[in-house]
């Protein structure tokens, strides 16, 4: 059946249930009374009780429900659901519901947070961190400050259920369908062998396709189940973009120590994210955000937590970057900071600290690319000319607003990303993949997560095709569908890319050992547990986290109006090192798309297209100047290991260096994103 | 009211109301399914039909305003060896939309490729500046669109 190319908006049939969901009205308290008389009989109403199983979802030991259970912890929270075979019957259907409420007036806030609030922490520490902040006096400390992001997705959300044979099938465009089985099972309390999830084209998506679906999946299955009736739900726009997920804003504060050659004796940071009313992924976004943060330097004395807060407003933590955007921006706006304090240009200063061939948990990287990184970015954007030609520029002028020029600055940043999680959760099932080869010489690749990107599944054609000395046109790929697929785990984390191709590796070198000993069809399948145990260990923060790193190095320049305060960016010049890339300039066109992304959150704009560069008209032209930013981007090692994610390092790295361009641009620090023309003029009025 | 008009080469008619928008009546009236009713406010881009030779956005016009006009969509290009043109380019130029864009991307390139063989890319990213999936690289873009220019071009020559 092909059904991964369709979308779950196409799913209809005669005498289908359509779904609404009645959300909370209040953000925090408890439900006194539901009175559903005046609802039409026609309307099925079914809430909490009517769950004949257990009533949550579940992600990796974090839990939370899937209709209310009585209180309510944000508004929007779903209480009831109500179906009917005519959608025009369920507008009515709703208004004459009427939910009482108890008020819980003391909102659960992010800033400031209570200690009751903190869901979950993770930390790090090495030497003696508080010795030396007791031993001096020179301590520049800073705090920086990240928003929410919501993405803009616009193809449908949501879940078909139906009855096929006794089992019940579900429809949704997930990117993790055993996770959807699991759910709909336990929802209903009924076996997983009973369901059957096919997944829909999920087209692209920041991370809301990982678990929502789920939640939607269980309950189009449980009108379906209780009426015996094929059921749909989908979500408007806006349920999307306020209620699946979005990314969590972050509060960083840095306090560090310098020496007088600039090198940074003691650092601390703290970090703290807004997680919403339940926490998902949690841990893995602190170990993700402390690893990235600690980064590469070499800091003799390092203390780094990272607590997750839980607040009214919806979950928020599961989106693209997990943790690593977020805690990127502020060490790499902190770091320029210090090669400031330093007296030494930032280039210079960065590159003097890589120098060490380990991360901050002890991971030896034999080949640090950094430094070859930072040096390309550099020559490309004339970093050190246009540094000091601005920086001089800076100290002449009086002020931002008497200057009748475009203020311009050069901001630099690197770092890296993990791809895979950093530890393989607790769970009963293995995520892996199959592979099959059968006496044809085709080989059948099976991953049961998602409807593989065609980039990636080019890569596992010709990586199978060389091990195995066969055409890439005779590997077939087949995803998607729970019951004849093995659980491959979510499509995130620069999974597909990295953890499965290492797994169509391992599958096809153990068939191309087999070939001959043992007779066609031979048939493999490799899972993820197995190697990652050894080498990494999550209390103490050490060893090798990720299954690899993408590395990246960006230089931004920017110029500012000095009248209207709009920034605009001059150049980017990026360099990656993500290990093998088949298709250069594939992988540029990735890049350049997450550069484009991450400037739009830094520059506080919905999404940047060329709509959003229509607003200013250079002198002498007729037409506006429409046009995207000039990005640059060059892979290096590219002919090397194994390929890495490129989103994640691409989008991470822009905002930092994006904010300390425009700080060198006004000689004002900048530490929070977004900045738009408001919060620049916000700046300039403070005090210094 | 019922209202005449040509459909991707066809004539057609259908039933309408004043307040049904042009994008609902093709997709859930006349089933093209390649239209995608999601923003209603001309900003994604995924309602674009070519009406009467000129790009508009199904989500912002009335049904009733197409009386008598002639509409094509993603389903009366992509059997023509106009189709042909811009898939070629897009795909030299790495520009991949997904699934739920492509024929929205597909009808704007044929639009900008009716009026001209040679856009320039300033001409490309305002005929695009409508759009909005973050599925594809607007450079790529660009460059799959001029491409698809040149496709055209040389098969036109070629005859």
């Amino acid at each position: 059946m092909k059904n991964n190319y369709r979308f779950i908006d196409e799913f209809t049939r005669k005498g289908m249930l359509h779904i609404k969901i009645v959300r909370a009205d209040i953000p925090r308290g408890s439900i006194a009374s539901i009175e559903t008389t005046n609802v039409s009989e026609n309307i099925l109403v079914y809430d909490a009780d009517d769950i004949e199983g257990i009533n949550r979802v579940v992600v990796l030991q974090e839990e939370m429900p899937l209709l209310s259970d009585g209180n309510i912890n944000y508004e929007g929270e779903p209480i009831l659901l109500i179906a009917s075979e005519d959608p025009s019957l369920l507008e009515t259907a709703e208004r004459k519901l009427k939910i009482s409420y108890e008020t819980d007036f003391s909102l659960l806030a992010f800033q400031p947070a209570s200690e009751d609030q903190i869901v979950d922490s993770a930390g790090l520490s090495r030497g003696n961190p508080s010795k030396a902040f007791e031993e001096t006096n020179q301590i520049v400390e800073a705090e920086y400050r990240t928003t929410t992001e919501s993405h803009v997705s616009r193809a449908p959300t949501g879940a078909y259920a139906e009855i096929n044979d006794g089992r019940i099938t579900v429809y949704t465009p997930t990117h993790w369908p055993f996770h959807v089985r699991s759910t709909v099972a336990e929802v209903l309390g009924i076996e997983q062998k009973e369901i059957r999830v096919i997944q829909t084209n999920p087209s692209p998506a920041y991370g809301e396709k990982v678990v929502y679906p789920s939640t939607l999946g269980a309950m189009a299955a449980a009108i379906c189940y209780r009426t015996g009736k094929a059921a749909r739900i989908l979500l408007s726009p806006r349920e999307v973009e306020k209620f699946t997920t979005r990314k969590a804003p972050v509060a960083v504060k840095s306090t560090s120590i310098l020496n007088e050659e600039g090198k940074i004796i003691a650092h601390d940071i703290h970090m703290r994210f807004e997680v919403g009313a339940y926490s998902l992924f949690t841990k893995e976004l602190l170990n993700r955000a402390v690893i990235t943060s600690g980064s590469y330097y070499q800091v003799p004395n390092v203390s780094i937590t990272a607590e997750a807060i839980r607040t009214s407003n919806p979950p928020m933590n599961l989106y693209r970057g997990l943790g690593v955007s977020q805690s990127l921006f502020a060490t790499e706006v902190h770091f320029s900071r210090l090669a400031e304090f330093s007296q030494l240009n930032p280039g210079d200063w960065k590159k003097s600290h890589t120098k060490s061939k380990n991360i901050i948990t002890g991971s030896h990287i034999p080949n640090m690319p950094l430094e070859k990184l930072l040096d390309t970015v550099i020559d490309q954007s004339d970093f050190y000319r246009k540094h000091s030609a601005y920086e001089q520029i800076r100290r002449r002028r009086n002020s931002v607003k008497a200057s009748r020029r475009f203020l311009r600055g050069i901001g630099i940043a690197t770092g890296f990303t993990g791809n895979g999680f950093t530890d393989k959760p607790n769970t009963q099932d293995n995520w892996g993949i199959k592979a099959t080869l059968d006496k044809k010489d085709q080989l059948v690749i099976e991953c049961g997560t998602m409807t593989v990107p065609e980039a990636i599944k080019t890569i596992w054609k010709r990586r199978a095709g060389e091990i195995l000395g066969i055409s890439p046109e005779s590997v077939e790929i087949a995803t998607g569908d729970t019951d004849t697929l093995p659980d491959s785990g979510p499509m995130m984390l620069g999974m597909p890319v990295t953890v499965y191709t290492s797994l169509v590796d391992r599958c096809c070198n153990y068939i191309r050992k087999q070939r001959f000993n043992k007779p066609l069809p031979i048939e493999v399948r490799r899972n993820i547990i197995n190697a990652r145990r050894t080498t990494w260990d999550p209390t103490t923060f050490k060893g090798v986290p990720f299954h690899n790193f993408s590395w990246g190095a960006v230089v931004t320049e920017v110029q500012l109006d000095p009248l209207t305060l709009v920034p605009e960016v001059r150049g980017i010049w990026a360099a990656f090192d993500c290990g093998l890339v088949y298709d250069t300039q594939y992988a540029v066109s990735i890049a350049e798309g997450s550069i484009y992304e991450a400037l739009a959150w830094a520059m506080g704009e919905q999404k940047v297209t060329p709509r959003y560069y229509q607003d200013y008209v250079i002198e002498g032209q007729d037409q506006p100047n429409l046009r995207l930013p000039p990005v640059s981007v060059v892979f290096a090692n590219r002919a090397k290991g194994l390929p890495g994610g490129i989103n994640e390092i691409a989008e991470s790295l822009v905002p930092a260096a994006f904010v300390t361009a425009l700080s060198q641009a006004t000689g004002v620090y900048f530490d929070r994103i977004p900045l738009t023309s408001e919060t620049i003029q916000s700046y300039l009025e403070e005090p210094s | 009211m019922k209202i005449r008009f040509t459909l991707n080469g066809r004539a057609v008619e259908a039933q309408t109301s004043t307040s049904t928008r042009l994008v609902d009546m093709l997709h859930k009236d006349l089933q093209i399914k390649s239209l995608h009713p999601s923003c209603y406010d001309g900003q994604c881009g995924n309602c674009a039909v070519i009406l009467n030779g000129e790009l508009v956005f199904s989500c912002l016009l009335p049904a009733f305003a197409v009386q008598e006009t002639s509409i094509y969509t993603y389903e009366g290009i992509v059997n023509t060896l106009e189709y042909n043109d811009i898939i070629s380019g897009f795909h030299d130029e790495k520009a991949y939309p997904c699934a739920y864009c492509l024929p929205a991307k597909v009808v704007i390139t044929q639009s900008i490729l009716e009026s001209t063989l040679d856009p320039t890319e300033q001409e490309i990213l305002e005929t695009f500046s409508g759009t909005y999936c973050p599925c594809t690289n607007f450079n790529n873009l660009a460059r799959g669109v001029i491409r698809a220019g040149e496709y055209r071009r040389r098969r036109l020559h070629e005859r």
